[in-house]
């Protein structure tokens, strides 16, 4: 049942992964249209399926839909193909992998009944109840196994920075997942909040960040045709985030009930994560030297720069964010949900979207079925995404000055009542771009022109 | 650096990717050398904000600021979002009209169907005083 097919389990998870952003998608744009009118999708009458459709479970499925399901697996996938091909050693097992992509798959499944039943943590980002916890340590464990057997198979001793990228993540990400989902419960209080932002800031900086980098790191050169620009930037990029990264949770509870050391312990390496971020960039930039006229005819080029740029905008935002004076203002407000989807959205998800439209022509042997729909795709998702973050921010500022001022709530939800109006617009163009991504790479797998043998995919 | 000089137009292969060992840019040190000393300035000298005071959470002192405050918290959801009326009567002008004392009692004691607001959320003398000051600003 399960295929052997070289390369069949990258396919599966990126399939999978496509259509779980899709549904996590629209659920996002159906908890904005609940911000603008409340009742929209409530039915008359219809007890059971409006609990379901409530805003606290659609909000669910949105975050741990696209954190789990689509950006996880799109990435998972990324290194079942990128591992075997730097190795040059056949993945471990493709029988275990596509059984780990079927049990992922099930166990996103089944995760979107449960939060829509109402059985939740209730804790951000960790809502996903105990068993299902368990579930997804047991996957991390399945994927490490079957890509460290491949790398400790390989010929050549040397790796290239990307494999140690994708390694580290692989040690890190069920560290980071079992101190916030499992144990943390057990503490209670602001230890447990404290245990659960290590995770909740930690999957996006020693998971999503790290292995996003590593994808970067191997696609730059690839497309380019250039030599990655500096080992020993890499070198640099690589330990300063597995050491200052790790301690970036504690800034989520700025002003909170922590000690003031603890914020700052937070918040020092926070602006302190500008060193690998700035490091990498230099790196890409670095490498970029001499091939810039060709972003304008290269949209996987155009998806990859503009990556790095938002990338760099997360950061500068995100330890700005955290200085005490700024998170009183912005804490709580529009601004958090905006920045929260520059990393994820416009800078790690278009490096999977790259991956992608990279990978597939050379393993199914057709060309992209439209460029002209790969270009929507990013004109959409750029636009969409910039008016869906810029109105968000600006909400967010007026916000918390007008909750600073003792302006009672329901004025403050008036006053930004247009702005909330304009996100929903670049959301929409955002979830629009996806499904010309969808349908592209659909319409590639079954139909796209064959690339004949003379042909050099590679350019 | 200087002795790496000649290592920089190298470029070596590893697992098929080609590297090569440009150096790292001044400004970047410069970059890390400038986080590094605000990390220990910070670290040295960063103290937590206290907002008790601007939230109303100041227990002693009279000012219309902390009345603000606590009538954001407490009275705009019967009374309307200006205070104008809603579920409750208008405030606009009520200490002037009913005179401060019956208000206090008010506020203290409860109304008609007003619960007794001062004694539920333990206001001290000085800012139910705060409350009466801010309900005077409103116009």
């Amino acid at each position: 049942m399960l295929s052997n097919a070289p390369f069949s389990t990258a396919k599966n998870f990126w399939y999978s992964s496509i259509f779980w952003l899709i549904i996590s998608m629209i659920a996002g744009l159906v908890v904005a249209l609940k911000q603008i009118s409340p009742d929209f999708l409530y039915f008359q009458g219809a007890d059971g399926l409006n609990f379901a459709l409530t805003y606290a479970h659609i909000r669910i499925i949105h975050t741990n839909g696209i954190l789990l399901a689509w950006l996880s697996m799109a990435m998972v996938g990324a290194m079942f193909y990128m591992v075997p091909k730097l190795t040059r050693t056949p993945l471990w097992s493709e029988r275990l992998g596509n059984l780990t992509a079927l049990i992922w798959n099930v166990a996103i499944a089944a995760a979107v009944v449960i939060i829509a039943l109402g059985y939740s943590s209730g804790v951000e980002y960790a809502e996903l109840p105990l068993i299902l916890d368990l579930g997804v340590a047991v996957l991390a464990v399945l994927l490490s196994i079957n890509l460290f057997m491949t790398i400790a198979k390989r010929q050549e001793k040397q790796l290239y920075a990307s494999i140690w990228y994708f390694t580290g993540s692989l040690i890190w990400l069920p560290l980071v997942w079992i101190v916030g989902n499992i144990p943390s419960a057990l503490v209670g209080g602001a230890m447990q909040a404290n245990m659960n932002w290590f995770y909740g800031h930690n999957v996006l900086g020693l998971w999503f960040t790290t292995v996003g980098i590593g994808q970067i790191y191997f696609l730059l050169p690839k497309i380019t045709g250039k030599p990655l620009y500096s080992h020993k930037l890499s070198l640099i990029g690589f330990w300063t985030i597995a050491t200052i990264y790790v301690w970036n949770g504690p800034h989520h509870l700025v002003n909170g009930p922590i000690p003031v050391w603890l914020m700052k312990a937070g918040i020092i390496p926070s602006l302190l994560l500008i060193i690998p971020v700035w490091t990498v960039l230099a790196n890409v930039f670095g490498t970029m030297k001499g091939v810039w006229h060709r972003v304008a005819e290269d949209v996987n080029l155009k998806f990859l720069v503009t990556a790095a740029i938002f990338y760099m905008m997360a950061c500068l935002q995100g330890p700005f964010q955290s200085l005490m004076q700024v998170s009183a203002v912005v804490k709580f407000s529009h601004w958090v949900v905006g920045h929260a989807h520059m990393a994820p959205f416009a800078a790690f998800s278009f490096v999977c979207f790259v991956t992608i439209y990279y990978a597939v022509p050379r393993l199914t042997g057709r060309h992209i079925y439209s460029k002209a729909l790969m270009n929507w795709h990013y004109y959409m998702s750029v636009i969409g995404f910039l008016m869906f973050a810029f109105t968000l921010w600006i909400a967010g500022v007026i916000q918390g000055f007008a909750w600073m001022d003792g302006t009672p709530f329901m004025e403050t939800v008036d006053t930004v009542r247009t702005l909330v109006v304009f996100r929903a617009v670049g959301g929409t163009l955002m979830i629009v771009g996806q499904l010309f991504f969808a349908y592209n790479i659909w319409k590639t797998v079954k139909s796209g022109t064959k690339i004949s043998s003379e042909e050099n995919v590679a350019a | 650096m200087s002795e790496q000089h000649n290592h920089e137009d190298h470029i070596d292969e590893v697992n098929g990717m080609k590297q090569g060992h440009g150096k790292v840019p001044r400004f970047l040190i410069i970059v890390y050398a400038a986080l590094a000393c605000w990390a220990v300035f910070y670290a040295l000298t960063a103290k937590g904000i206290d907002e008790t005071a601007n939230a109303g959470g100041n227990t002693a002192g009279v000012s219309a600021e902390a009345g603000k405050a606590l009538m954001g918290q407490s009275c705009a959801l019967c009374h309307g979002q200006n205070y104008k009326g809603g579920l409750g009567p208008t405030l606009a002008g009520v200490v002037d009209t009913k005179g401060e004392e019956y208000v206090t009692g008010i506020l203290k004691n409860g109304g008609v169907t007003m619960t007794a607001i001062a004694k539920d959320n333990n206001w001290t003398d000085d800012q139910v005083k705060s409350v009466i000051a801010a309900m005077k600003e409103i116009k």
